[in-house]
């Protein structure tokens, strides 16, 4: 497959919620976007536009109203194991331990060995700093902390997509600027996973850090209403003049 | 079957119907007046809660015939009446006031303080803010009530308590005349007849009330299909709004489910069981007194030892003993087809709008009515009587297990639901890993709530006493104990069994569901 293609597509994607009243509330009336492959893509919009729900559609949780999603060529009609989606919210299961939630995301796969998935667990905990805690339980760690079992369990898989839901909006700044840090390391390092992330954020600087590519996404329904590309040298530096001329680019076009 | 038979069914579902009204209204009434003071204030708290744990830990239908006997004495003509809406009353009363307790407790203290800052009158804050609040979970609890009265309502009717005739017209007792007097077809029309009824309430009121009271729901779990959190904030929203105030955002937390709160923060007070025990006790003496019009203690004293005496220790304890062992066996079964059902219907939506309403129906048909042919079928023949009579114990026990599974397996958080879809996890594992996990504080404030059925129901599944005929386990049984001191008209041993009965659920709640409970809540917070 060349590279020229993408690796996921939404065409014509409409999404509505139905009410209880009968009603229903349209979230995307017509969204059409494309996600490269080695392309870190940032989608910047209010709370509440459907950032969530967008995500929630490129990882095959929902289907679209209408119009269609496409992963590496063929529709996307559940969830897939090559695509990973971290929440918002770090949701680990809070009865197991952190080693045990890790190996949860591959626990079911079947081309794998016993101890393949082992290794990998442990390798994908050390990854993001944690070795020395497998044995801990959620509860007693750090919401940062937490946020990185969540990225580990996201990348054990080895996906080729990985959708990240507002990874650091419920971290402390210090924390966030930290994990976003390492985030940027590991995208920098091509022997890791994934080929391609997402990051829907309410965030610009964050979004400006890490992505090449930036949506806008504004509206009701929400519209795709601009698109540019960050050409910045990485690792960024958050406190260049260039920085900022995004940041106030992008502020203008989401207010 | 002729016309005035028809008109003689409708006329008993509609009184039926009627002392169910008054009596959940009531109860509604006195929740309110009793819960919001205990939602808003730790001293009422800590008085209230204790109180009404223990009231609800008295077998309430062990508790009947004293009440008769009790209302009886008050108005010979409106006794029997007031006493079967004092049970259903009692059988409802309990949950709908720690909901309303629950409800209150819950409300975001944002919007607590917002209303202290914009100085909102208390009759504001009631009609605004803390009744609204209250709402949806008194609305939620009104099924059960329904399918709870209705059982209690049935078993007034058809049981024969004592020497004493005790007729109120109303279903049970038209049932129970029909099968006493062999009329089959009388039997199975009247049981179409009120599971009719009960649809058409479902379907007329409750329902529409379950829809219409969401909208007054704090949420934060968004679930497909279901209107967002945002949305159901709205009323909240708009109240704020109208009384011209700039809203923050109101945060608000996912809690798992957060029935029973008060259990970690009681467990604390240890004088607290001291509490219990002194309360039972005056309340039982109280009741003999008023009831017997005996004053002196010396001699209520005596009675009770005699009754304790001539039962022996030996038969008390293997009572004690049986009774645990079919109540035991009773909920083993009720969870064997509760969690296979309850995780299908909660992974399946369209299970859930098809069945959901159905079962509904089915769980509220009270079971009383199954009783003359559980009794017919098994309890005849002497080998199968116990089987019999851990029947009748999963009648009046397994739909609080049905239903507090369901409610945790519905209360998952959206996302954890969707690991196992993402990872594809089996369903064993998805069930084990995940479903039974998240649904434990729940299922064990719903166990907690089916054995205090189960200890209600043994005066019933012990013994079963319909007009002339008896049908009893041939093993000791505390129920059944019960029901022989009676049909004797003993004041002493009822109160002695009963007190026995409060006793054990009261220590079973405290030294083993609380803890169960505590460990339960503690294992699902992250
Ligand atoms: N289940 C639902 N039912 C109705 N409306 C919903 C539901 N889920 C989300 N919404 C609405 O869809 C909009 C987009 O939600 P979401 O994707 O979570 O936004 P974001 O992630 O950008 O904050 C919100 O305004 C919300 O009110
Ligand atoms: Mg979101």
């Amino acid at each position: 497959m060349s590279n020229k293609e993408p690796i996921l597509s939404l065409i014509d994607v409409k999404f509505e919620h139905k009410l209880r009243s009968g009603r229903t509330l349209p979230i995307f009336n017509n969204i059409n976007l494309s996600v490269h492959y080695t392309e870190f893509l940032g989608i910047v919009g209010p709370s509440g536009c459907g950032k969530t729900t967008l995500l929630r559609i490129m990882a095959g949780l929902v289907r679209p109203t209408s119009g269609r999603v496409i992963f590496r060529g063929e529709e996307l009609t559940e969830p897939n194991p090559r695509i990973s989606l971290m929440y918002q919210n770090p949701t680990l299961i809070p009865w197991l331990s952190i080693w045990d939630n890790v190996y949860l995301a591959i626990s079911s796969r079947k081309e794998m060995s016993e101890i393949e998935k082992r290794e990998k667990t442990s390798l994908f905990i050390d990854l993001v700093g944690l070795s020395g805690y497998e044995s801990a339980y959620p509860a007693e760690l750090s919401g940062g902390m937490k946020q990185r079992v969540a990225l580990a369990r996201a990348l054990v898989t080895s996906p080729d997509l990985l959708l990240l839901d507002e990874p650091f909006s419920n971290l402390d700044p210090l924390t966030a600027i930290n994990l976003i840090r390492e985030v940027e390391n590991m995208w920098l390092d091509a022997s890791l996973p994934p080929a391609s992330i997402v990051m829907v954020s309410h965030s610009i600087e964050e979004v400006v850090q890490l992505a090449d590519r930036v949506l806008v996404l504004k509206g009701r329904p929400a519209e795709i209403i601009a698109e540019l590309r960050v050409e910045l040298e990485r690792p960024r530096n958050r406190k260049s003049d260039e920085f900022y001329r995004y940041v106030d680019e992008i502020f203008t076009l989401v207010s | 079957m002729a016309i005035d038979g028809l008109i003689e069914i409708a006329t008993a579902l509609s009184f039926s119907w009627l002392r169910l009204g008054v009596a959940l209204l009531l109860s509604i009434a006195m929740s309110l007046l009793v819960g919001i003071p205990a939602g808003l204030s730790r001293t009422v708290e800590r008085i209230v809660l204790p109180i009404l744990d223990v009231l609800q830990s008295v077998p309430i239908l062990g508790f009947f015939p004293i009440a008769v006997y009790f209302f009886i004495a008050l108005n010979p003509v409106l006794g029997p009446e007031l006493a079967s809406i004092f049970l259903i009353f009692t059988s409802t009363y309990w949950n709908m006031a720690f909901s309303v307790y629950e409800a209150v407790r819950a409300i975001p203290s944002e919007l607590t303080d917002i209303s202290r800052i914009i100085d909102l009158s208390l009759s504001r804050r009631l009609s605004k803010i803390i009744i609204p609040a209250a709402l949806p979970r008194i609305v939620s609890q009104l099924p059960p009530s329904i399918a709870n009265g209705l059982y209690f309502l049935t078993a007034s009717e058809i049981i024969s308590f004592g020497e004493r005739q005790i007729s109120v017209i109303g279903v049970g007792s038209i049932i129970s005349k029909y099968v006493s007097s062999g009329d089959a077809s009388g039997l199975i029309i009247s049981v179409i007849a009120l599971s009719l009824s009960i649809a058409l309430v479902f379907t007329l009121i409750i329902n529409p009330l379950i829809a219409w009271s969401d909208k007054y729901k704090f949420e934060t779990v968004v679930a497909p299909g279901r209107p967002s959190a945002m949305v159901r904030i709205e009323p909240f929203r708009r109240i704020l709004t109208t009384l011209k105030t700039r809203i923050p955002p109101i945060s608000i937390h996912v809690q798992f489910p957060s029935t029973f709160v008060y259990v970690s923060h009681m467990a604390r007070h240890v004088q607290r069981f001291i509490l219990i025990v002194a309360i039972s006790t005056a309340t039982i003496i109280v009741l003999t007194l008023s009831t017997s019009y005996i004053t002196d203690v010396p001699k209520i004293i005596i009675n009770v030892y005699s009754v304790i005496g001539d039962l022996g220790f030996m038969v008390i304890f293997s009572s004690v003993i049986m009774s645990f062992g079919r109540i035991f066996a009773a909920i083993i079964l009720s969870l064997s087809w509760s969690l296979p059902v309850a995780y299908f219907i909660a992974k399946n939506e369209r299970a859930r709008t098809s069945f959901l309403p159905l079962i509904q129906v089915i769980a509220s048909i009270p079971a009383p009515i199954f009783f003359p042919l559980i009794a017919d079928a098994f309890l005849s023949t002497s080998g199968y009587a116990e089987l019999g009579s851990i029947l009748l114990i999963v009648l009046g026990t397994q739909w609080y297990v049905f239903y507090s599974i369901l409610g945790g397996f519905l209360r998952i958080p959206n996302e954890y639901r969707e690991l196992s879809l993402s990872y594809r996890l089996s369903r064993l594992k998805e069930l084990f890993m995940i479903f039974i996990p998240f649904a434990m504080p729940s299922l064990v404030t719903g166990l907690i709530t089916a054995t205090g059925g189960a200890w209600n129901t043994l005066v019933i599944a012990e013994r079963l006493v319909l007009g002339d005929l008896v049908f009893e386990t041939s093993m000791p049984g505390l129920g059944k104990l019960l029901s022989q001191f009676t049909e004797l008209g003993s004041i002493y041993g009822i109160a002695v069994i009963v007190f026995l009965m409060t006793i054990i659920v009261v220590a079973f709640n405290r030294f083993v569901w609380r803890p169960l409970y505590d460990w339960a809540t503690k294992m699902v917070r992250s």
